[in-house]
């Protein structure tokens, strides 16, 4: 089998190489490309280089073992979910020599790692995304417009409004995840009443 | 002032490790930089990654874990790999066994049954 091919770019063509052929290389192609991403989290949670390389490497044990047990759709998610169960127990173990930091962005929904089917965006209006923007709380709206709208960068947001780089990036995401589910409900609740004059 | 329906939208603009690096280091245009923010917002992996990469002042300690990593990956699949390998090739050797017994049953069942014919 040719190997090295260049144009395999995707983690799902990977996947498929892999289940198809039970090669164990395309496992390394997939996993080395988040090697850095999950040493990031490993760190985050374990604060020490040394442990955090241990970590890595028991993760990469554990996702191969599993790869052969489960057939894989979402690599990505199903990778960071493996990662930070490995790291959140970690943690437990050592309970007291390390705390542990638990903010908003440990709750991952489905939409954060699954982001099919954006059909519902046809509908969505200028008018219930302005109303939506509103509903946000200050920081959330401050920072999804100086980000979003006024294409300012992390550190420009930073020096405008005195949050921390965590601060921002955590009002950006859940303001955008509120967003979303705020923009959800009004075309719901828009294609409801297109409905019900259907009907009338 | 951009479209605000692009808030909505989640950028599939995928970013390597070596862009991923130079943002840490401060190295990279601001287009760049809001190319690598948007990754951030849309990914939760990448998003808790780059908080603990951030704890990490000498970011060349990073390369150096990762090739450590990477490494012992490889070495780590080599043996699964081998083990995979030797696990076919002993299950091929009593494949081949099986054969020659089935082979061997039916040759002596036929001389058995010819012997008892003849009689």
């Amino acid at each position: 089998m040719a190997k090295k091919k260049e144009h395999i770019n995707t983690d799902e063509e990977l996947l498929a190489l892999f289940y198809s052929s039970e090669d164990t290389y395309w496992i390394g192609v997939l996993l080395q490309r988040y090697t850095l991403l999950l040493l990031g989290v490993c760190l985050k949670y374990l604060k020490d280089m040394e442990d955090a390389k241990d970590a890595v490497q028991q993760i990469d044990i554990k996702i191969i073992t599993e790869l052969y047990k489960h057939k894989v759709q979402n690599f990505k998610a199903w990778l960071f979910i493996v990662a930070r169960n490995y790291c959140l127990m970690e943690c437990r173990k050592n309970r007291g020599k390390r705390k542990i930091e638990i903010t908003e962005n440990l709750i991952v929904t489905e939409s954060d790692v699954d982001d099919k089917g954006e059909q519902w965006l046809m509908d969505v209006t200028q008018e219930m995304l302005e109303e939506s923007i509103m509903e946000l709380n200050e920081a959330q709206r401050k920072c999804v417009d100086l980000f979003y709208l006024q294409q300012k960068s992390y550190k420009d947001i930073m020096a405008l409004t005195g949050f921390d780089f965590k601060e921002v990036k955590t009002h950006i995401q859940n303001g955008k995840r509120n967003l979303k589910t705020f923009v959800i409900q009004k075309v719901k609740q828009y294609s409801n009443s297109k409905k019900n004059n259907l009907n009338a | 002032m951009r479209k605000p329906f692009s808030i909505l939208l989640n950028s599939k603009e995928p970013i390597n490790e070596q862009m991923l690096l130079d943002y840490l280091d401060g190295k990279l245009t601001s287009n760049e930089n809001r190319l690598v923010e948007e990754w951030l917002n849309n990914s939760p992996l990448a998003s808790e990654a780059i908080e603990g990469l951030m704890q990490i002042r000498e970011k060349t300690k990073l390369t150096t874990a990762v090739k450590e990593i990477n490494h012992s990956l490889q070495k780590q699949l080599r043996k699964k790999h081998k083990r995979n390998r030797l696990l076919h090739n002993k299950m091929v050797y009593w494949i081949v066994i099986g054969i020659i017994v089935v082979l061997l049953i039916c040759i002596a069942t036929f001389f058995v049954v010819n012997i008892l014919h003849r009689k």
